[in-house]
């Protein structure tokens, strides 16, 4: 796989990544907190008084690490946090669905059943999103070890 | 054609016979309870409270039987009873429960003679006893005096008011989108906020005094 290919790959899995969290972050704040939190409460893994600053914080820092991949700022820290993030729900999803919980995903809103089809897309969420970081934090080692960098009209070797 | 109109009494004798019944059945407990006979059995609370709470469920969910069991004294007790918050009970059957749509009729039947809060609290109490095998009048008949009961049994068997309810609740479960029970839909100025799953009481608590604190 040439270079040209491989950053097309790297930005279409960015774009990807970064409007799937906004949209998620979007079904979740156009309804109530309050739906949020009964969602997190079916999962049985927080105290009673966590769940409303949970539910009212989560959706905006979901949607701020999606701004992030989608804008390309940052990318390493807001791949990496995305990663450790959907890293925590899907284990999250993984245990309750093995312990036979009928519960709500809550994942991109209300009215959504965990179950394998939920598994599957957030494990390859999961996967896209490591893929993404490795390769953001590749492309910044290869920089800073010596490859042309283009400033202005002209490339110089970096330190 | 002629024939056809000797038939008529034949089909038609059923069918007055079913309404007869049934009219009698109403009669009888409307002169024996007068305005006991509630139309509004499934409302608690003030018609004037700012916040009406309609909610979802099925009698064998146990979902729904946690809910009553632990949120819904709380929320009788700090909300109702203190004019802030109306309560609607609504019928949402779910068709993998084979004695959901009976349970309902019982309780809907308790209503008709002023019984509804403590059948339909009983049921859910009792859910583990009849929702595998549908022995459901044992359990009602442990909080009924054996003439109320016999009353409730008779509407269960005669009354298609009691049909009507559950349809024209699971009616309004459809216009709301609800999935699944319990399902909460808090009505305020007239818009619709549904809200499933619905949390525990601290949480549903902690919001309730919010949006009445900002009206």
């Amino acid at each position: 796989m040439n270079v040209s290919m491989k950053r097309i790959l790297f930005l279409a899995a960015r774009i990807v990544l970064g409007v799937v969290m906004i949209v998620a972050a979007y079904m979740k704040l156009r309804v109530s907190w309050l739906v949020f939190a009964g969602s997190i409460s079916q999962y049985n893994l927080l105290p009673d008084n966590w769940l409303e600053p949970v539910a009212r914080i989560l959706p905006w820092f979901e949607l701020a690490l999606g701004v992030f991949l989608l804008a390309g700022v940052l990318t390493r820290w807001a791949g990496l946090l995305n990663s450790l993030l959907l890293g925590l729900f899907f284990g999250v999803m993984v245990r309750s669905y093995a312990a036979g919980l009928k519960i709500d995903c809550g994942c991109f809103g209300p009215g959504e059943a965990l179950g394998p089809k939920t598994l599957i897309r957030d494990g390859s969420l999961l996967a896209l999103s490591i893929g993404v970081t490795v390769a953001a934090f590749l492309a910044r080692k290869k920089t800073s070890r010596g490859a042309p960098v283009r400033v202005g009209n002209t490339t110089v070797n970096a330190l | 054609m002629r024939p056809l109109l000797f038939l008529l009494p034949v089909l038609l004798v059923p069918v007055l016979a079913g309404a007869g019944e049934t009219s009698a059945a109403h009669k009888k407990v409307a002169a024996e309870h007068g305005p006991a006979l509630l139309q509004n059995y499934k409302e608690v609370g003030s018609p004037n409270a700012p916040i009406t709470l309609e909610i979802y469920s099925d009698y064998s969910c146990p979902s729904c039987r946690n809910f009553y069991m632990q949120t819904y004294p709380a929320l009788i007790s700090e909300f109702v009873n203190t004019n802030r918050v109306r309560i609607i009970h609504r019928d949402f059957p779910l068709p993998q429960h084979p004695f959901s749509v009976l349970a309902a009729r019982y309780a809907n039947a308790a209503g008709e003679i002023g019984k509804y809060d403590v059948v339909f609290m009983q049921l859910f109490k009792t859910q583990p006893e009849w929702e595998n095998n549908g022995a459901i009048e044992p359990e009602v008949a442990k909080v009924l005096s054996p003439s109320d009961l016999a009353k409730v049994r008779e509407l269960v068997k005669v009354d298609p008011n009691l049909e009507k309810t559950v349809a024209s609740d699971t009616r309004l479960a459809n216009q709301d989108a609800v999935n699944q029970t319990p399902t909460m839909v808090l009505v305020r100025n007239g818009k619709r906020e549904v809200i499933a799953p619905i949390p525990p009481y601290s949480v549903l608590k902690s919001y309730l005094d919010s949006v009445l604190a900002h009206r």
